[in-house]
C-alpha cells in the first residue's frame, strides 16, 4: 500500500482523478459474506453515495477504507497523499456543553495550539468563526453546541471532521447524517452540504434517503449481499434505484397463517410525543403486529409512550378498553402490558442470576408464608428456562454469562410468568444470530396463538417481520405511513416502503 | 459446593477466626476473656447499626455519609430529652426516629426523586445536621440526670455475659436479613442497585426505593445514637461521628462474603466484628491511637480491592472456560485465504 501510493504520487493532485481507490475488496466474518470483490474511488470535490439495506456491508466497507478492518482480499491505494479519513456517525460525538470553538480546537489536526505555555483560545475562535463563514453558516462560535438544533449540529460535527482533515483533501464519510432529522430540517443539511463540494474534500455518503441522495450525489454505489450491484452518475429514475437497493427479493418465506384478528387489546388513537405524529394503530388480540421503519422513524420512541416509559404530548392509549394514557408503568402492567426494551443492557438485571431475573416481574405467586420460597422460585425459573429453551449453566448463574440470544430469552421469559394481554417489543433480535431470531420469534408467535396475547414488534429485520406477523405498518419521520397484511406482506414490498421513503 | 468456594464465601468468618486465635497466642492474658469479649460485642453493636443502614443506600446505588451526623443528633436528643425533661425513653425513641425518618426522607427525595448526586447531597444535608448537633448541645456534653433504668437498657448483660446491645444488633440484623432476601421488597431493591432502568421497566418505582433507603438508613442511625447513650449514660456531640469510616469499611468488606458481590447483612455483621477485634487487639498489643484510623482505612482500601479482585478472578476463570472449548490450537485462519 505504501508503494503504489509512491509510485503514483505524480498524478495525484490532476483535477478530477481519485484520492483514494480501492480494488476486489472481499471480507468474511466467519461464514458470512460481508463484502466481495467491491471496487471504490473517491474524488476530491465529489460525493459518492453508498446505498444499501442494513446489512449490505455498507459499514463493513468504510471500516476497511479506514483500516478498522483489514480485508481478506483486494486492495486499498491513496493517491499522493497520507491516509486522511474524517468520520461523522449518526451520534455525532459533540461535547453538548462547551462551545462551538471549543468543539472544534479539540479535534483539530493540529491539537491545541498554545501560545506562552497557554491555549490560545482567540486563535481558536478565530478559526472557528472563519470555518463557519467559509461555509455560510450562521453558528456563533462562543455559544455552547447544545443551544443549536440538531441540523445545525450535525453541521458542527461536519465542520469539526473536516478540520482533523489535512488542508488539501482527505476523505470525509457522513454516515446517515439526516437519519434522525425531521424533513425539513434534512432538506436544510442537504443545501449545506451541498457546499462542501466546492472544497478538495472527497465525501463519501451514507443514506438511506433516496431523494437527498439524488439531490446530492455525483455517483451512486449500491450494496448488496457483500457486492456491488451498481456504481454510476445519479440520473437514473428514482423507482429504478430503490429496486436495485433492495433487489428483487422473492417472497420465498413460509409464511406464518395469517389469522383474523380478534378483538382489539391496544388501541392508540392519534398519539402525539416528542417524536412521534398523530399515530394511529390497533393490535387484536392474538396478533402480532409488526412495525418497521428506519433508525429515527420514531419506532422505539412508540413502543416507549405506549408502555409508559416516555411521555405523550396528546392522543389516547386504550389497552382492554381501560384508558391507561397517564397511568405508570406499574399501573399499564397490572393492565395486562410487558415490554422488551431495546437493549438487553436496559431490559436486564446483569449482575443478578438468571433466576431473579425471571422471576423479578412477579413474586407473589412465589411466596411461602412471608417469604419467597427457594423451591418455588426455582420450579418457576426452570419452568421459564424449559419453556424458552434457554440454554443455561445454572439457574444461580449471573445472567451477564449468557449469549445474547439466551439473555433475550431471559428477558422475555419473565413476562410469560404475568398475565399478558399485550407484550410490546423492542427489536427483540438485535445482535442475535439467524438461528436464534427465528427461535425467538417462534416463541413470541405461539405466545400470540396460544395464549391469545396482542404483541407489538419492532425489528430490523424485514424477512423476518414479513414471516412471522399477521400485519405490518411501516413508519417514517414520526408518523404511521403504510400497512401490509395478507399477500401484501413480503420482504420485497417492505423493503419498498421502508427504504422508499 | 467446592471446598475452595466455600472458603472463598466464608472468608469472613476464617479471618475473624484467625484473628482470634491470632491475639489469643499474642495476649493469652488479656485478649481470651470473657469480659474482653464483652466489651468487643457491646463496643461494636452500635456500629453494627450504623454499617446496617448505610448499606440499605449502597443496595440502591446510593451513598449516605450522613449517618455519623445523625446518630450524634439521636445522641443529644436522647440524653437532652431524657435529662432535661424526663421523658419516656420510648417517647424519646418514636420522637429521634422520626426526626431521623424526616431527614432521611429529605434526602431521598433529593436523590431519588430531583435526581441529584447523593454524595453531595448526604454530604451536605449531614452538615446541616453537625450544625443542628451543636445548635442544640452547645458542644456539651450531657451526663447528669439520664435514669438508671433507661442506663440498664444498654448495659444490662444477659446471662452476664452477653450485653443487650448485641442482642438489639442480632435482632435488627435478622430481620434486615429477612426483609432484604425473603421479601420481594428485598429484591426490588437489589434490581434497582442492579439497573434502574431494567427495574423502571418492570414497574419498580426507583425514585421510592431511593427514598425509602435513605429513611432507613438515618432511621438506624437515630437508633444507635439511642442505643450509644443507653450504653455510656451520658451524650457526647460528636461521639458517633467516627462511626462512618467502619461502617462502609464493613459494608464494603460484607460484599466480600456470604453472598458475594452483593451488600448483604450477614457479611456486614461480621465485618464489623472483625473490623473491632482488630482493633481491639491492637490496643491490647500496645498500638497508639493513631493506629486506629488508619487500622480502619486499610481495611476498607483492602476490601474494595478483594471485591475486584474477585471479579477479575470471574473473568479469568470464563476466559479459561471459552478457551477450553477451543478444539485444535492451531486450525487454519480464514484470514490466510488470499
Amino acid at each position: 500500500m505504501v508503494n503504489s501510493a509512491a509510485i503514483e504520487t505524480q498524478e495525484s493532485r490532476a483535477g478530477g482523478s481519485p484520492i483514494l481507490s480501492a480494488k476486489g475488496l472481499s471480507k468474511r466474518f466467519g461464514s458470512t459474506r460481508a463484502l466481495h470483490e467491491v471496487d471504490i474511488e473517491l474524488t476530491p470535490g465529489r460525493v459518492h453515495a453508498l446505498l444499501g439495506t442494513n446489512g449490505c456491508g455498507k459499514s463493513t466497507l468504510v471500516k476497511v477504507l479506514a483500516g478498522v478492518h483489514t480485508a481478506d482480499a483486494g486492495h486499498v491505494e491513496w493517491h499522493g497523499s497520507d491516509p486522511a479519513i474524517a468520520f461523522v456517525h449518526q451520534d455525532l460525538g459533540l461535547i453538548g456543553p462547551l462551545s462551538v470553538a471549543e468543539n472544534l480546537v479539540m479535534a483539530s489536526a493540529d491539537g491545541y495550539r498554545m501560545t506562552k505555555g497557554r491555549i490560545d483560545w482567540k486563535r481558536g475562535r478565530e478559526d472557528a468563526r472563519r470555518v463557519m463563514q467559509d461555509w455560510g453558516l450562521d453558528i456563533d462560535p462562543d455559544r455552547a453546541v447544545e443551544t443549536y438544533g440538531p441540523a445545525e449540529q450535525t453541521m458542527i460535527a461536519v465542520a469539526r471532521a473536516l478540520s482533523s482533515l489535512p488542508e488539501h483533501g482527505g476523505v470525509l464519510v457522513l454516515d446517515e447524517p439526516t437519519a434522525r432529522l425531521p424533513v425539513t430540517e434534512a432538506d436544510a443539511l442537504v443545501d449545506t452540504l451541498a457546499e462542501l463540494k466546492s472544497h478538495a474534500v472527497s465525501i463519501l455518503y451514507i443514506s438511506h434517503r433516496i431523494d437527498e441522495v439524488m439531490r446530492l450525489a455525483d455517483e451512486i454505489t449500491i450494496l448488496r449481499d457483500g457486492a456491488r450491484v451498481y456504481h454510476g452518475i445519479t440520473d437514473m429514475d428514482r423507482d429504478e434505484l430503490v429496486r436495485l437497493v433492495v433487489g428483487d427479493t422473492v417472497a420465498a418465506v413460509d409464511k406464518a397463517p395469517r389469522r383474523q384478528k380478534g378483538r382489539p387489546v391496544l388501541q392508540v388513537e392519534n398519539l402525539w410525543g416528542m417524536r412521534l405524529e398523530n399515530v394511529t394503530l390497533d393490535v387484536g388480540q392474538g396478533e402480532v403486529l409488526g412495525i418497521a421503519g428506519l433508525v429515527g422513524s420514531g419506532r422505539s420512541e412508540l413502543a416507549r409512550t405506549i408502555y409508559g416509559h416516555q411521555p405523550s404530548l396528546a392522543g389516547k392509549v386504550v389497552l382492554n378498553g381501560q384508558d391507561v394514557s397517564c397511568a405508570s408503568i406499574r399501573r399499564r402492567m397490572k393492565a395486562g402490558m410487558g415490554y422488551v426494551p431495546q437493549t438487553r443492557a436496559q431490559g436486564l438485571l446483569l449482575t443478578m442470576d438468571i433466576a431473579d431475573n425471571i422471576t423479578i416481574a412477579k413474586m407473589r405467586d412465589l411466596m411461602r408464608g412471608p417469604s419467597i420460597s427457594e423451591r418455588l422460585e426455582e420450579a418457576a425459573a426452570k419452568d421459564i428456562v424449559k419453556r424458552m429453551q434457554i440454554k443455561i449453566g445454572g439457574l444461580h448463574h449471573a445472567v451477564a454469562t449468557l449469549s445474547g440470544g439466551n439473555q433475550q430469552k431471559v428477558a422475555l421469559g419473565k413476562w410469560m410468568r404475568r398475565d399478558l394481554s399485550l407484550l410490546v417489543l423492542d427489536e427483540p433480535t438485535q445482535g442475535i444470530d439467524v438461528g436464534a431470531r427465528t427461535e425467538i420469534f417462534r416463541t413470541i408467535r405461539q405466545l400470540a396463538e396460544t395464549q391469545n396475547v396482542g404483541v407489538l414488534v419492532l425489528d430490523s429485520d424485514l424477512e423476518i417481520l414479513a414471516e412471522f406477523c399477521d400485519r405490518v405498518v411501516t413508519m417514517a419521520t414520526g408518523r404511521i405511513r403504510d400497512s401490509f397484511d395478507g399477500d401484501d406482506l413480503t420482504p420485497a414490498v417492505l423493503e419498498r416502503a421502508v427504504y422508499g421513503h | 459446593m467446592t471446598f475452595s468456594t466455600l472458603t472463598s464465601r466464608y472468608s469472613l468468618l476464617i479471618g475473624l477466626g484467625a484473628l482470634i486465635l491470632f491475639f489469643t497466642a499474642m495476649r493469652p492474658d488479656i485478649f481470651p476473656t470473657l469480659a474482653n469479649a464483652g466489651s468487643i460485642m457491646s463496643d461494636n453493636a452500635v456500629l453494627t447499626l450504623v454499617a446496617l443502614g448505610i448499606m440499605v443506600p449502597l443496595i440502591v446505588g446510593q451513598f449516605d455519609l450522613s449517618p455519623g451526623f445523625v446518630a450524634s443528633l439521636a445522641v443529644m436528643m436522647t440524653a437532652g430529652f431524657l435529662s432535661e425533661y424526663q421523658m419516656h425513653p420510648l417517647l424519646v425513641l418514636v420522637i429521634i426516629l422520626t426526626v431521623g425518618a424526616a431527614i432521611g426522607a429529605t434526602m431521598g427525595v433529593l436523590v431519588g426523586y430531583l435526581q441529584l448526586n447523593s454524595l453531595i447531597v448526604s454530604l451536605g444535608v449531614g452538615s446541616v445536621v453537625a450544625g443542628l448537633v451543636l445548635l442544640y448541645s452547645g458542644g456539651q456534653i450531657i451526663f447528669k440526670g439520664i435514669p438508671k433504668d433507661f442506663v440498664a437498657i444498654g448495659q444490662t448483660r444477659l446471662f452476664d455475659f452477653v450485653p443487650m446491645p448485641f442482642i438489639y444488633a442480632i435482632v435488627i440484623c435478622t430481620i434486615m436479613w429477612f426483609v432484604l432476601t425473603q421479601r420481594p421488597a428485598g429484591r426490588r431493591l437489589y434490581a434497582v442497585g442492579a439497573n434502574p432502568e431494567a427495574a423502571t421497566l418492570i414497574g419498580i418505582n426507583v425514585p421510592r426505593s431511593i427514598l425509602i433507603a435513605f429513611v432507613i438508613s438515618s432511621m438506624m442511625a437515630s437508633l444507635a445514637g439511642f442505643i450509644q447513650v443507653s450504653r455510656l449514660g451520658a451524650g457526647h456531640p460528636t461521639s458517633a461521628q467516627a462511626f462512618l469510616l467502619p461502617a462502609f469499611a464493613a459494608a464494603f468488606l460484607g460484599a466480600t462474603s456470604f453472598r458475594p458481590g452483593f451488600y448483604n447483612v450477614w457479611g456486614t455483621f461480621v465485618a464489623v466484628y472483625l473490623v473491632g477485634t482488630g482493633t481491639t487487639g491492637l490496643f491490647m498489643l500496645g498500638a497508639e491511637s493513631y493506629v486506629q484510623p488508619m487500622f480502619n482505612g486499610v481495611v476498607l482500601v483492602i476490601a474494595v480491592v478483594a471485591a475486584r479482585l474477585g471479579v477479575i478472578r470471574r473473568n479469568r476463570a470464563e476466559v479459561a472456560a471459552a478457551r477450553r472449548r477451543i478444539p485444535e490450537p492451531s486450525g487454519p485462519s480464514e484470514l490466510q485465504s488470499t
